[in-house]
């Protein structure tokens, strides 16, 4: 967006205070800090407490958390419905903080695309499946190569028939959404998504009411998206499970990032492929850790703990009182 | 470029969108269209009917006028030494046609004349005296009068019967002149005249001589060419009430006779001079009610103004007179009509302010109910102009045809009328139902919402623009009524202006206020009674008051409290001044008859019809009365005269008492008029019933003189009214007293009855009528019934009422849609509601009592503060209203507003009934669908 060619004022002093590379420099989502405080009836409730997140192009992220823990407000923030108390965070080049009605709309058009939980919000109940994914497009209005008029619809429409044949409904092109089921319903959505090949895609509880053998067959279909067509998708969930269908899994607890889970496919020597999954805690940029309870209770971790630095790796020992 | 494009694929896109759209909720469009459809009809027709009937009252009353009073008519004297050179000129034919000429450029639009209905000509400017002593005089002392007539076209009027017409000739010198002219057969037979005979008519010196030359007779005589003056085609007896008092009228016969146009120096010999005289007449289909104003103010400007000094120039004779009575019966009309306007207006109001609500709470409800789809558009990327104008489209779609045939029909069928007012009324109410969906929705859906966000939150507090925004319309309000009631009583009324628009919104304000302030505080009384609530057993009461109180659905609080409750008190409050009219139009009615039926004679009535009248159906009660009118009593210690004219009613004491008390007009105890003991004799003062006036003037004791009876009295009861009398000086006394002081009058005709006053509530008027043969008989008989029932047999009466009647009804079935539209637009949240608990176990029976609760309360005090809205309106309103023009009662008994509990409870009662209704209906519908997965979206 504009932040490259006239730097704000944040930019300016963000640039002034900072050492080394940028944060996040290579990133497509970059979340810095993000503070979000709700006023509900006079209480304060802090959703997210300085979370830092970056997500890298092509990425297939999954972000989960009990809930409570801020998903859903990190989502809405990134989704451009709603803005941070404080810290940054930008999209694609586009700083959610700095953008006004126009932009902002803009963004929601062309850079981002969304999946939400209830089947029924994703697509208007009143138009196919072909069209609900054809009204982005139409809603874009000026688009890019579609042209205008007749010409323009017929592009739009083929544009939505090969974005559904992609991901597997192209049997559902004239059908409306009452006589989908709930999978195809958010396989549709998906479709609606991308339809202004955006930059990334998020998803909410994209299988919250989806049973297991259906909500694989949308994750697929988001990693279909994610594979052919190199879509960003970050997808919000509470299922722990999800681990195992997305290639990266972030941990949000009590507003902050808390661990990750990596998944990638090895090739033994044998050419036999095996996928392997490793936990990462995270540690923020000034150093915080966050240790999984599955740690701190058996050693009854409180208050303090004891680090010594080893030459490849830290130790963490519980605040044990010294021998008499 | 970019931008031509632009729109043009727009607004492609957004037909087909509004199409498909359109089309996947049939039901609700379709119901959108009924509902512009009939508001916009009314609101086309309303204003036209109210023309309508306007015209209709003046055209009635302009018709009723005598003709005289419905021309506009002008004279011009043309005598001896008067300002104009020679009066020889001016009545003869060139200077006439050359005036009536410009008195008909004169009376131009807005005045509609009528160019057939037009007469001129001149006569002597007072009817002369005929001196023969051959004619017939009614009142010897008194000789007929004549006018000489010239008007023009005389044979083409009227065929000629016998004789001749009459020659242009003069002979004869002044004072001696003799002149020809014709007669009307009916003329001729009256006043025994025949062709041939003559007649001398005194002249300023010496006498005219008048030839009848033959008889003519009128070819129209409905004509203005034979009405426009007096006396044309028949003779009219005149009366005359000569000074004194005491006096009896006079009569004599004053009739016309035709002479040539040439001829008409002849008027100038006689006493007064000629007077030249224009009569045209106005097309009554062309008079405008709303034009009354300008008529006046045309009339006005030609008889003194700017007009009047162009005529006289170009008429060239000198001072023309206009006659006033055509201004005066404007002048009269608009006084009417302005005492009606404000209740029209009131009326008016309160069934826009109603519709406008109603069509309001549409677009509303309509964008709660989108409101996640319009979430769904906004966030895929619809820019918030594209959202509103795609909004707009839909509703263009369905409702812009719909408003055109609403107002369409409205138009055909209400022929009268402007346009000018219906149309932008149309217009109006087209706009704000096109418009509501797309500018809430926009105003909702300014920023995108987060879908996330539970609704089944509560919203925090409200905010503080919001508590602004109430209490500056609050004050402004109350602000305005106070200042209303200050002011007292509604200008505007006297001087025949305009309706003051402030009063006739007097109800729609309060009631707003009242629903401000309702809707803010609501939640208390609420949360009081669900504490006793939850403490009961059954979870029923407590659910129900803890969702009325803390989670008001939108179907009740906000706007459809609001209709509903300018709706009820537009409805209380027109059934209060109905109920006033009524009350009123009875109230004269028993005023003027002083009874259920009042039968007169100016004789002794027989003791045949005593017998019958005692024996018809439905008479209860006779009271026998003797009437005196023109009593005389005179003071007996000073001999001053207290009252002439006192009316003197010798009544059988006991009937007449009941009849009192009955009516409420001045009861007395029956022994207050019997005499004291021992009595007797002509000298023993009777006691007597006596109005208040005249108790004020008379002393102790004084005496009565009716024809053939002269009585001592004295004052035993003062009272305002009775039954028998309607004037201000009455005295009553008891038959049987005065028997006993005069015993020769016992049973004779001085005593007996010529009056009977009949009670009985279901009077049989037929078998009344047939005791009063039409003719031969000099009984009057006198229902109250009919008497009430001729009060609102004008135009201007009947017309208010049946159109107050109808915008009142109007405006409670658009709160009643209030209420519908409002309990359609919760029904899936409550029938999920219910189908839940019902999974928990809740009863069919009791699941209808929670859906009673939940709501009821609101419509309970919706009701309630409609009442009391209307009840505080009534005193407030009071100084302000005068019904009387509206009931049509005679000024004497003035009409106001009464507070009537019926027409304040039974508005509410219908309402409370069909909410009950509804809600009932929903619940059973509930218990036939239990879908639990049903989404409201």
């Amino acid at each position: 967006m504009s932040t490259e060619t006239e730097p704000t004022l944040a930019e300016l002093e963000r640039r002034a205070t900072r050492s080394g590379p940028a944060y996040g420099q290579d990133a497509l989502i970059v979340c810095d800090r993000l503070v979000r405080v709700f006023q509900a009836d006079g209480v304060e409730v802090q959703a997210l407490q300085g979370l830092d997140l970056l997500i890298k192009e092509g990425e297939l992220t999954a972000i989960v958390g009990a809930s409570g823990s801020g998903k859903s407000t990190l989502l809405n923030i990134l989704a451009g419905l709603d803005t941070p108390t404080a810290g940054s965070a930008s999209v694609a080049g586009c700083d959610l903080l700095g953008m006004d009605a126009k932009t902002r709309l803009g963004y929601r058009r062309d850079t981002v695309g969304f999946i939400w939980q209830r089947t029924s919000r994703n697509l208007l109940p009143y138009l196919t499946a072909a069209q609900n994914v054809a009204l982005p497009m139409q809603l874009r209005g000026r688009s890019r190569g579609m042209g205008v008029g007749r010409r323009g619809n017929r592009a739009r429409m083929a544009r939505a028939a090969e974005l559904l044949d992609l991901l597997g409904m192209s049997h559902c092109l004239d059908r409306r959404p009452a006589g989908l089921s709930g999978g195809e319903q958010q396989r549709v959505a998906i479709a609606v998504a991308l339809a202004n090949d955006p930059a990334v895609v998020f998803a909410d509880e994209p299988t919250g009411e989806l049973d297991t053998a259906t909500a694989e067959q949308v994750f697929s279909a988001l990693r279909t998206a994610n594979s052919e067509l190199g879509t960003t998708i970050l997808v919000v969930t509470h299922d722990q499970a999800v681990s195992s269908e997305v290639s990266r899994t972030v941990s949000i607890r009590d507003g902050r990032t808390s661990s990750e889970t990596l998944r990638h496919v090895r090739t033994d020597e044998n050419g036999g492929e095996s996928t392997v999954s490793r936990e990462y805690t995270t540690i923020d940029r000034s150093g915080r850790l966050q240790l999984p309870p599955e740690f701190t209770e058996p050693l009854a971790i409180r208050d303090r703990v004891l680090l010594e630095l080893q030459p490849d790796h830290i130790e963490v020992r519980p605040d044990t009182p010294p021998p008499v | 470029m970019t931008r031509r494009t632009d729109l043009r694929r727009g607004r492609g896109l957004a037909a087909a969108w509004t199409w498909t759209r359109l089309r996947a909720a049939p039901g609700a469009a379709l119901a959108f269209a009924a509902l512009l459809m009939v508001t916009a009809f009314t609101a086309a027709a309303l204003p036209r009917l109210i023309d309508g009937y306007e015209n209709d009252a003046l055209r009635e009353s302009v018709a009723e006028a005598p003709l005289r009073d419905q021309l506009v008519s002008g004279t011009a004297e043309a005598v001896y030494g008067g300002p104009e050179t020679d009066p020889r000129e001016l009545v003869l034919p060139p200077a006439l046609d050359r005036s009536a000429e410009a008195f008909r450029r004169a009376v131009r639009p807005p005045l509609p004349a009528d160019r057939d209905g037009a007469v001129y000509g001149v006569h002597n400017r007072k009817p002369a005296a005929a001196i023969d002593p051959g004619f017939p005089r009614p009142s010897p002392q008194l000789t007929p009068r004549t006018s000489l007539v010239a008007q023009p076209d005389l044979a083409r009027h009227s065929r000629l019967v016998e004789g001749r017409m009459p020659g242009g000739r003069l002979t004869g010198p002044p004072g001696e002149r003799h002149v020809e002219a014709v007669l009307t057969p009916a003329t001729a037979h009256r006043m025994k005249l025949r062709t041939g005979d003559t007649f001398r008519l005194a002249g300023l010196s010496g006498e005219t001589t008048v030839k009848v030359t033959g008889l003519i007779s009128p070819r129209s005589p409905g004509d203005v060419y034979w009405k426009a003056e007096p006396s044309l085609d028949r003779p009219t007896l005149k009366s005359l009430k000569p000074p004194g008092p005491g006096s009896e009228p006079e009569h004599y016969w004053h009739f016309s006779a035709f002479i040539d146009r040439q001829a008409t120096a002849a008027l100038l010999d006689l006493k007064d001079g000629a007077e030249l005289f224009w009569h045209q007449q106005l097309r009554t289909g062309g008079i405008q009610a709303h034009q009354v104003a300008e008529l006046r103010d045309t009339l006005t400007s030609l008889t003194v103004g700017r007009d009047a000094t162009r005529l006289e120039q170009a008429a060239a004779v000198g001072p023309i007179t206009f006659n006033e009575g055509l201004v005066e019966l404007l002048a009269s009309f608009e006084r009417e009509r302005s005492a009606v306007a404000p209740l029209l207006l009131m009326a008016t109001l309160g069934l826009a302010t109603a519709a406008v609500t109603v069509l309001l709470l549409w677009g509303v409800l309509a964008a709660a109910r989108r409101e996640a789809e319009l979430a769904l558009w906004r966030s895929r990327g619809s820019s918030l102009r594209g959202l509103a104008g795609r909004l707009l489209a839909e509703t263009a779609a369905v409702g812009l045809p719909a408003a055109a045939l609403g107002t369409a029909t409205a138009l055909l069928i209400t022929p009268a009328g402007r346009w000018s007012q219906a149309l932008p009324a149309a217009a109006v109410v087209t706009a704000v139902a096109l418009f509501t969906l797309p500018v809430r929705a926009a105003l909702t859906h300014r920023r995108p919402q987060v879908p996330s966000q539970r609704s089944d939150m509560l919203r925090g507090r409200r905010s503080r623009r919001r508590t602004v925004v109430e209490v500056t319309v609050l004050t402004l309000v109350v602000g305005t009524l106070v200042a209303l009631r200050r002011r007292g009583t509604g200008g505007g009324g006297e001087d025949g202006g305009s309706p003051d628009p402030m009063l006739s919104a007097a109800p729609v304000l309060l009631a707003l206020a009242v629903a401000l302030v309702l809707v803010r505080l609501y939640p208390l009384p609420l949360r009081l009674l669900s504490r006793p609530a939850a403490r009961r057993r059954g979870p029923v009461a407590f659910l129900g008051m803890a969702r009325a109180a803390r989670a008001p659905s939108a179907a009740v609080a906000g706007l459809p409290l609001l209709t509903m409750l300018v709706a009820l008190t537009v409805a209380a409050f027109g059934g209060t001044v109905l109920a006033g009219i009524a009350d009123g139009r009875e109230a004269a009615a028993l005023r003027a008859v002083g009874a259920d039926a009042r039968l007169d004679s100016p004789e002794q009535l027989s003791g045949k019809v005593l017998a019958q009248v005692r024996k018809a159906d439905g008479v209860a009660d006779v009271s026998e009365i003797r009437v005196f009118h023109g009593g005389d009593v005179v003071d007996s210690s000073s001999g001053v005269t207290a009252g002439s004219g006192v009316t003197v009613v010798i009544a059988e004491p006991r009937a007449y008492a009941r009849l009192a008390e009955r009516t409420g007009f001045g009861a007395f105890a029956e022994r207050a008029l019997r005499p004291g003991k021992g009595a007797g004799g002509p000298d023993q003062a009777l006691p007597a019933l006596v109005s208040a006036p005249l108790a004020e003037k008379m002393a102790d004791r004084a005496s009565v003189s009716v024809p053939g009876l002269e009585l001592t009295v004295h004052a035993e009861v003062v009272r305002q009214s009775t039954p028998a009398v309607r004037g201000a000086d009455f005295l009553v006394l008891s038959r049987a007293a005065v028997e006993r002081t005069r015993p020769d009058t016992a049973d004779s005709a001085l005593v007996s009855p010529n009056s009977l006053l009949l009670s009985g509530s279901s009077l049989d008027s037929a078998a009344l009528r047939e005791l009063v043969p039409d003719k031969g008989s000099d009984l009057t008989l006198n229902l109250r019934t009919e008497q009430r029932d001729s009060y609102s047999d004008s135009v201007l009466q009947s017309g208010a009422e049946r159109l107050y009647v109808g915008a009142v009804l109007a405006a409670a079935g658009f709160s009643a849609l209030a209420v519908l539209l409002s309990l359609l637009q919760t029904a899936p949240e409550r029938i999920t509601l219910l189908a839940r608990l019902r999974t928990m176990g809740l009863p069919r029976r009791q699941g209808r009592w929670l859906l009673l609760i939940e709501s009821l309360p609101m419509y309970v005090l919706a009701a309630v503060a409609g009442v009391l809205t209307a009840l505080a309106s009534v005193p407030l309103l009071r100084p302000g209203i005068d019904l009387t023009t509206l009931a049509g009662t005679p000024a004497a008994d003035p009409v106001h507003l009464a507070t009537d509990p019926l027409s304040l409870a039974l508005p509410a009662l219908c309402l409370l009934i069909l909410a009950c209704a509804a809600l009932l209906v929903q619940a059973r519908i509930a218990g036939r669908t239990t879908d639990l997965r049903m989404e409201p979206l």
